[in-house]
């Protein structure tokens, strides 16, 4: 028990691990989040949230966070808040009955976001049965200003003050009082944090025993003992639940029926990672824009799918990322996008609660050092579970799309009809009776400018078909552009890198005849690796000049052109026969300069795997299959070892060195056809047992 | 000459890199490992636990092969003996906010980048390698040597539960933190500050 005079130390170099926790702990709001999870692990079932002053610019500003849980003693506050200890340890998952609470605070972590919040700390704590609240005052900044003294003082000496206070005996719970609040909250931060802190416990199932939590604020009436209180999901366009049957070991799962245009369920054997319960709500453009206005916010509330174990939430665990691109997205339900980013379905479009238990969920494990599952095969069958529940709604959207644009188009192709029609029938009424001429004459007029309307209209609608295409092929290039610039600056760094060693190496060592032979080779391997980099970097500035300009061009017609005239001359020095096979033509809307990459760099790369042979030859062959026009590129050169398949296509991977390859060329031709939104894989060599085939696959679409 | 082993984990530098030919000027053409992929890399550190070791680990490597998160934490999961660097051409903000807490919580050593100076790098080696000198199953691996080889293999001493133990061996369980390796290493502890309490001299006596 505490007495009075009595001191606190820390029992780590607190300097470091505050700057850890502001690394980690970016947002005020994921502080106070990280806070009131610790209340909740202490089975607290009322926490409030007491901010004060805190929207004025006040001295004493101040930030009480109370819960009614088990609180600390001494000894625990002394071996356990004063000690780092990473959740990593922790071996308990679940706090005891009735409660039976999956830990979920951080506990290495959220002790810093105290820090986070504000300069000076009282907690004030006591568990049941304790006769007295127990006090320890904790000054952050007393630890900045003797760290820039002059005198050398190891932070653990760093005493905080302990004191007793009279309490009555049944009394427990834990205080945080935070004062000199570092910064001011807006209303809107108030907001920000109340929505954050409805995710905690699932919107469908409150708790047993209950954790409520109440958000005050001195300066908004609303805020007044607020309880936090999920809003009832509305204006969605589309939803759909599944449930499951244990009984029968049955699990419902979504389905897209075509026929009817509606979503309806279908019953499975219950999967691997035992029954589950999902509600799904969909927006379409229509219901987001409903959404947004009744909550002027943002659409941010609109935030993908979270997994409630036992309802509460566990992943994502709602860690609170403004923007909304950092967020994080462990069902990587974004991630799929890259494919078919205007039909599949973002976080961005859908609020979904996944709800398991512990008791049927089994081998869907809580990971003890991450915010995640354990990554097993259940876990995996999960993800892909929840994606494919979504994907349904992506064939609503496809369907509806399409309805969309068949309904408009024949409505206006119906009305042109109807407008020549009546133009017939004024004529022939005309020609009947040749005295209402001058009367129908206007009707006439204005019949034909309806009609030029109606064609107009048809024409317009045509347009912004392509227009869109375009977008969508624009879009596509920036994306995969976004992906190389990581990629290459990577590649870059580690050139620079090696490079940078070894001209250090020449500056401390030259001229030591030690290292002669080693000089000799790095003066050849610096020139070596600054022509890659030349090549890299023309890479990226072909982007820049290359006008991101979509033009219509006949494959059939470029294939023939570069391959019978531009590489000619190539061809006929290196000894190459060439044959080209294209059955079916193909007109493309697409960047021709990424398409004459592509076979540039796919003929260097066979140039290169010709060298030692004499009979050389280049094949090339295409034809249209399904909605794909398939591209096969083949030489008998010294083809590709198994299990490099996959490799070859990395950036700097490179088999022909000696022949000047650095491994750009497929890395090119990977991500250009990427960026033409088709695949290029290795086949079996069509000279087999010598050579290499690459089958290119370009998708395209009939009826657009 | 050092006793500590360098391994450099990387698919993407040379055997002559200049980073490898400083370190072994250092530490010995026999010390320094590379090994360039990430799983042959993880299973040397294994089964060399009871050598002392500093790794230098890149992060990136190619599909199919471990990421560097996962040799570290392959490694973690064994002994927390073992110093690791990071050694990435990705920038720090550009690094998954999950790996890098992971790598935090993990005791990660230093974070270098593929750009930083090699003297900068192998002072980092160094001062793991110094810190891993002081520690306790150091000097007493120094102790060690200077006995006869005889000695260092015949029973030194007899655990509580009546298991005995070479020299060698107890080196061998303190660096693998067995149950036995952990209770001697306290036990030296304690004895030492018990003779530094009796007074200095004796110690040196």
């Amino acid at each position: 028990m505490a007495k009075a005079n009595q001191f606190l130390k820390w029992r780590f170099d607190v300097n470091t691990f505050r700057l850890l926790g502001r690394e980690l702990i970016t947002d005020r709001i994921t502080a106070v989040f990280e806070l009131v999870k610790n209340c909740y692990d202490a089975n607290a079932t009322q926490v409030n949230v007491d901010l004060y002053n805190v929207t004025i610019n006040a001295d004493d500003r101040k930030i009480t966070i109370s819960d009614n849980g088990v609180g600390m003693s001494y000894d625990d506050i002394e071996n356990k808040w004063m000690v780092v200890g990473t959740n990593s340890k922790r071996t308990i998952l679940y706090s005891e009955k009735p409660f039976n609470r999956r830990f979920v605070g951080e506990k290495g972590i959220g002790r810093f976001a105290v820090d986070k919040l504000g300069g000076n700390l009282i907690i004030k704590t006591k568990k049941k049965g304790d006769k007295e609240w127990l006090n320890v005052n904790i000054n952050w900044d007393e630890y900045e200003s003797k760290s820039k003294g002059s005198q050398l003082t190891l932070f653990t000496d760093i005493e905080n003050p302990v004191f007793a206070s009279p309490g009555k005996v049944d009394e427990q719970g834990t205080i945080l009082e935070i004062s000199f609040v570092n910064e001011v909250w807006t209303k809107n931060d108030i907001d920000r944090l109340y929505k954050e802190l409805t995710k905690v416990v699932s919107p469908f199932h409150p708790l047993n025993p209950p954790f409520n939590i109440y958000v005050n604020s001195n300066e908004h009436k609303e805020y007044t003992n607020k309880l936090v209180k999920a809003d009832a999901i509305k204006y969605s366009s589309h939803q759909a639940a599944i449930d499951f049957d244990k009984e029968s070991g049955k699990q419902e799962v979504l389905r897209f029926d075509t026929k009817a245009g509606k979503i309806i369920t279908d019953k499975v054997d219950i999967k691997s990672f035992g029954p589950v319960r999902v509600k799904l709500y969909f927006f379409d453009e229509e219901a987001k824009r409903r959404f947004r206005k009744s909550y002027k916010d943002s659409d941010k509330r609109i935030d993908g799918v979270k997994v409630y174990r036992d309802n509460v939430v566990t992943t994502p665990f709602a860690e609170f990322e403004d923007d909304r691109d950092k967020q994080r997205d462990v069902l990587g339900i974004d991630k799929r996008l890259w494919r078919d980013i205007f039909n599949k379905i973002s976080t961005r479009e859908v609020i979904g609660v996944v709800d398991i238990t512990k008791e049927d969920n089994p081998l869907i494990i809580d990971a003890t050092n991450r915010q995640d599952f354990v990554d097993n095969a259940e876990y995996r069958d999960l993800k892909e579970f929840i994606i494919e529940q979504l994907d349904v709604f992506s064939q609503v959207k496809i369907y509806e799309r399409l309805l969309k644009r068949v309904t408009t188009t024949s409505a206006l192709q119906k009305a042109g009809r109807d407008v020549k029609f009546f133009k017939e029938a004024i004529e022939s009424i005309e020609n009947q009776n040749p005295t209402l001429k001058p009367v129908l004459e206007s009707i006439k007029t204005q019949a034909i400018e309806v009609s030029q309307a109606i064609s107009k209209g048809i024409s317009e609608q045509k347009k912004e078909r392509q227009e869109f295409i375009r977008k969508e092929n624009i879009y596509f290039s920036l994306m995969s552009l976004q992906d190389y610039a990581i990629r290459i600056s990577h590649a870059v760094r580690t050139s620079l890198g090696k490079i940078k060693r070894m001209a250090e190496f020449f500056k401390n060592n030259f001229p030591n005849a030690k290292y002669e032979e080693l000089f000799k080779d790095y003066a050849l391997m610096i020139y070596d690796e600054m022509n890659t980099l030349n090549k890299v970097i023309d890479f990226m500035l072909s982007y820049a000049a290359s006008n991101v300009d979509f033009e219509d061009f006949s494959v059939k017609k470029l294939i023939e052109e570069l391959l019978y005239s531009g590489y000619k001359q190539t061809f006929q020095d290196e000894g190459i026969k060439v044959t080209v096979e294209i059955k079916d033509d193909f007109i493309i809307n697409a960047n021709k300069k990424f398409f004459q990459d592509i076979i540039q760099n796919l003929v260097a790369n066979s140039i290169k795997a010709l060298s030692n042979e004499k009979n050389k030859i280049i094949k090339c062959t295409g034809y249209i299959e399904d909605d794909y026009f398939i591209f096969i590129f083949s030489d008998n050169g010294n083809g590709i070892n198994e299990g490099d398949e996959e490799k070859i296509f990395g950036l700097y991977y490179t088999t022909t060195a000696e022949h000047g390859g650095a491994g750009l060329g497929l890395f090119i031709v990977k991500t250009r056809i990427e960026a033409l939104k088709g695949t290029v894989e290795v086949k079996e060599s069509e000279f087999k047992p010598k050579g290499a085939s690459f089958k290119i696959t370009l998708p395209f679409k009939k009826n657009e | 000459m050092k006793t500590t082993k360098i391994v450099v984990i990387h698919d993407d530098i040379l055997e002559k890199d200049p980073l490898l030919v400083v370190l072994r000027e250092e530490y010995g053409a026999d010390n320094v490992i590379l090994k360039k992929k990430s799983k042959e890399g993880l299973n040397y550190v294994l089964d060399n636990l009871s050598q002392k070791m500093v790794v230098i680990l890149d992060l990136n490597f190619k599909a199919g092969e471990p990421s560097g998160v996962q040799v570290f934490e392959g490694i973690r999961k064994q002994t927390s003996l073992v110093y690791v660097i990071i050694w990435t051409a990705s920038a720090l903000e550009d690094i998954n906010r999950e790996d890098l807490k992971s790598m935090i919580n993990n005791d990660a050593l230093a974070f270098m980048s593929s750009t930083d100076d090699i003297e900068k790098i192998v002072s980092k080696v160094n001062s793991a390698s110094h810190q891993l000198d002081i520690r306790i199953d150091s000097a007493l691996e120094q102790w060690i040597s200077l006995h006869p080889e005889s000695e260092k293999q015949s029973p030194y001493i007899l655990s509580r539960d009546g298991k005995s133990y070479s020299l060698n061996e107890i080196l061998q369980e303190i660096r693998l933190k067995t149950p036995f390796g952990m209770e001697t290493e306290k036990d030296i502890l304690l004895l030492a500050i018990d003779m530094l309490s009796r007074g200095k001299k004796k110690i040196d006596g």
